[in-house]
C-alpha cells in the first residue's frame, strides 16, 4: 500500500488552536509548542479578502506545512458542539510559518450534503505541488447503494479544478462521510459499527479496512482517528477497561491493526477521565535515543493541553485552556517548515530576491509590472524588508552585531547619545 | 553514505534516465542526501524522479553539482567565473534553473541564481529589466502605464 516513502514526513513542533470567540473572526490561531521553553504565540492568515464578505476564517486542515483556511460567511452553528457544516466561502492555502497564503478560487460547485471534507494534501517528498480533494455521492435510488461518485480535484501545479466521475461501490451507511483522513494516496473512514473503508485516489476504487480484532461487544467507541506519519491510528474506548486506552496502528500493508501504544488514564491525572485526544505526533529523535519520540496532544477535562510522552507515559501540560470549550475540530498540527512555501506561487522565489535588493531599486521595480507592485507593496514584505531579515530562507544568515551600544547614566542619557563599542579593534 | 563511485539514476520530465555519482548529488541536494539516508534508495532498481525537471535543466543541474564537487579546492576567482559563464543562458533557461534548485534544495545554486536575478534588477531602468527578463505582458491598464512613466520619468 505505501507506494513511496523517501524522505520522512516534517516534524509537527505545535498545535495550531483556534477558539470560537476571538480567532475565528480575527483570521488567526494561537500556536502552542509541545516545548513549553517559549510562550505561545499567533499566527495570522495574511490574505486579501476585500472581495470575501466572510464573517469566520476556519483551519480545515493542516498537511505537512500548509494549511487549509476556510472563509465562512454568516454565522456559526450557536452549538459549539456540531461541527462547522460547509456552506460558500473561499479557500486559502498558506504556510503558517512564512505567512504566505495564497486564494483558491471557486470551482463552481453547489455544496452538496454529500460532499466530503476538503483534503489538502500536500507531500513534499513526492511534489512540491499541493492538491485539494473533494469526494461527492451522486444521488442513488433509495433501494440501491450509490454507485456514483465524483471526484473534484484542485492541483496547485495547473492552478485549476478539475473533475472525475466514477462508478464504486461506495457503502451507503457511511453517514460520517465528512471525517475521512488522508494518508499514503488514500481517503480513510473509520467508526465502530460503520463500515470501515478506504478510497483510493489514483485507482478510484473502495477497498475494505481490516476490522479490529476484538469482539464488537467490548468495543465502547472511537475516540480518535488520524494520521500520523505516514500511519493510520485509532483509539478505541472499551467497556473493561476504563483507564487505559489502546492505540492501534493499522500495519503498513493493510493486513490488520496492532496495538502500538497505550493511554494510561493514571498519569493524566484526570478525576472524571474525560478527555479528547487533538492528535498523535512524532517527534524527532532526541540524542541519547534510536527511536523517534511519539506524543499524543491530549485535552483534559476540555481545559488543560497535555502532551503525553507514549513511550515512557510522562505527560506535561503545554497549555491551560481559558476559552469557554474545548472543540477538537479546531485543533490542527503545527510544522514550522519552509516546505511548501515555492508552490504558493514563484512570487515567493521572487521574494527572495527582492529582499536582497536596496530600497531604491524596490521603488524602480514596483512599475516593472503588476504582479511585482502588489508582491512589493504586500505587508508582510515590508515588514520583512524593513527588518532587514532575510530568515525566509536560513541559508542567509541574520545579519551579525558588530558591536555594543551603551548608555552611561550620567551623560548619555542626557546627551541623546550612546557610545558604539566594536567588537573588533580594528575601528 | 556509500562509495564514492556508487550510481544512481535521475529520472527527468521527458523520462530521460541520468546516471550520476552519488556523492555528487548528495553533497549539494538535501533532498537527495534525504532519500539516500533515509535507505530507501535502491541501487538496483530506484529512478529518483523528478517530474517537474525537464532534461535541459536537469543537465545543467548535474554539470554544476559535478564541477563544484570536483573543483571545490580551486580558488575562489576561478570558481567564480565558472558559475557566469554556467549561468550564461536566458531568462527562460534561468527560470528553470531557479525552479529546480529550489525542488533540489541545492543551497549553492540558488543562492547563485538570487544573486544572479538581483543584479540583473539592480540599478537597471525599467524598460531594461523587462527585455533582460522578458517580461511582455506587464498588467497595467495604458492609462497606469502612462501615470506611471509621468510620475517618474527617471525609472525608465
Amino acid at each position: 500500500m505505501r507506494k513511496y516513502k523517501h524522505i520522512p514526513n516534517p516534524y509537527p513542533s505545535g498545535i495550531l488552536c483556534q477558539t470560537l470567540d476571538s480567532c475565528l473572526f480575527n483570521k488567526r490561531a494561537k500556536i502552542i509548542p509541545f516545548t513549553n521553553n517559549s510562550n505561545s504565540r499567533f499566527t495570522y492568515l495574511h490574505a486579501d479578502n476585500k472581495l470575501d464578505k466572510a464573517r469566520h476564517y476556519k483551519i480545515e486542515q493542516s498537511c505537512n506545512g500548509l494549511l487549509l483556511w476556510r472563509s465562512i460567511p454568516g454565522d456559526l452553528p450557536s452549538d459549539a458542539g456540531t461541527k462547522v457544516i460547509p456552506q460558500g466561502g473561499s479557500f486559502y492555502v498558506g504556510n503558517p510559518s512564512t505567512g504566505h497564503y495564497v486564494r483558491i478560487d471557486k470551482f463552481g460547485y453547489e455544496f452538496h450534503p454529500k460532499f466530503s471534507n476538503p483534503f489538502l494534501v500536500f507531500e513534499p517528498w513526492k511534489s512540491p505541488h499541493y492538491k485539494i480533494i473533494f469526494l461527492t455521492k451522486l444521488d442513488g435510488d433509495r433501494n440501491k447503494p450509490t454507485t456514483k461518485m465524483e471526484m473534484s480535484v484542485y492541483s496547485s501545479e495547473t492552478g485549476s479544478w478539475s473533475k472525475v466521475d466514477f462508478l464504486t461501490s461506495f457503502p451507503n451507511n457511511i453517514y460520517y462521510f465528512d471525517n475521512g483522513v488522508y494518508c499514503n494516496g488514500a481517503i480513510h473512514w473509520f467508526a465502530i459499527g460503520k463500515s470501515a473503508v478506504y478510497f483510493d485516489v489514483d485507482r478510484l476504487c473502495v477497498k475494505n479496512l481490516p476490522t479490529l480484532p476484538l469482539p464488537l461487544s467490548d468495543l465502547l467507541k472511537d475516540v480518535y482517528f488520524g494520521e500520523c506519519g505516514g500511519n493510520i491510528h485509532l483509539i478505541v474506548a472499551k467497556y473493561n477497561e476504563k483507564l487505559r486506552y489502546d492505540i492501534w496502528e493499522l500495519k503498513e500493508d493493510y493486513s490488520g491493526w496492532i496495538v502500538r501504544y497505550y493511554i494510561d488514564l493514571t498519569s493524566l491525572q484526570s478525576d472524571r477521565g474525560h478527555f479528547d485526544v487533538s492528535c498523535v505526533v512524532r517527534q524527532p529523535t532526541k540524542e541519547d535515543e534510536d527511536e523517534e519520540a511519539m506524543l499524543a496532544i491530549v485535552a483534559v477535562e476540555m481545559r488543560k493541553l497535555v502532551a503525553y510522552n507514549l513511550k515512557d507515559h510522562s505527560s506535561r501540560i503545554i497549555y491551560e485552556i481559558k476559552e469557554r470549550r474545548y472543540l477538537p475540530d479546531l485543533h490542527h498540527q503545527y510544522f514550522e517548515t519552509l516546505a511548501g512555501d515555492a508552490v504558493l506561487g514563484d512570487m515567493d522565489l521572487l521574494t527572495v530576491i527582492f529582499l536582497l535588493l536596496p530600497v531604491k531599486d524596490l521603488l524602480r521595480s514596483k512599475c516593472v509590472c503588476k504582479k511585482w507592485k502588489s508582491l512589493i507593496s504586500e505587508d508582510q514584505f515590508c515588514y520583512q524588508h524593513t527588518l532587514g531579515l532575510c530568515r525566509k530562507y536560513k541559508h542567509i544568515p541574520n545579519p551579525y552585531p558588530s558591536g555594543i551600544l551603551c548608555q552611561t547614566i550620567d551623560s548619555c542619557l542626557f546627551f541623546k547619545r550612546a557610545k558604539i563599542i566594536f567588537f573588533c579593534l580594528k575601528f | 553514505m556509500g562509495s564514492p563511485l556508487k550510481k544512481i539514476m535521475l529520472c527527468s520530465s521527458e523520462k530521460e534516465i541520468f546516471s550520476v555519482e552519488e556523492q555528487v548529488m548528495v553533497q549539494h541536494s538535501v533532498i537527495i542526501n534525504n532519500m539516500i539516508e533515509d535507505g530507501s534508495y535502491n541501487y538496483e532498481e530506484s529512478k529518483i524522479p523528478l517530474d517537474c525537471v525537464d532534461s535541459k535543466t536537469l543537465k545543467k543541474v548535474i554539470d554544476y553539482c559535478t564541477y563544484h564537487t570536483h573543483h571545490h579546492n580551486d580558488n575562489q576567482e576561478d570558481l567564480e567565473a565558472w558559475d557566469a559563464q554556467f549561468l550564461n543562458v536566458d531568462s527562460n533557461g534561468l527560470y528553470d534553473l531557479l525552479m529546480a534548485a529550489n525542488y533540489l534544495e541545492i543551497r549553492n545554486l540558488l543562492d547563485l541564481i538570487y544573486r544572479t536575478i538581483k543584479n540583473m534588477i539592480k540599478g537597471k531602468k525599467i524598460d531594461e529589466i523587462r527585455r533582460i527578463l522578458n517580461i511582455k505582458d506587464h498588467g497595467f491598464t495604458p492609462e497606469e502605464e502612462e501615470q506611471n512613466r509621468k510620475e517618474y520619468p527617471h525609472f525608465y
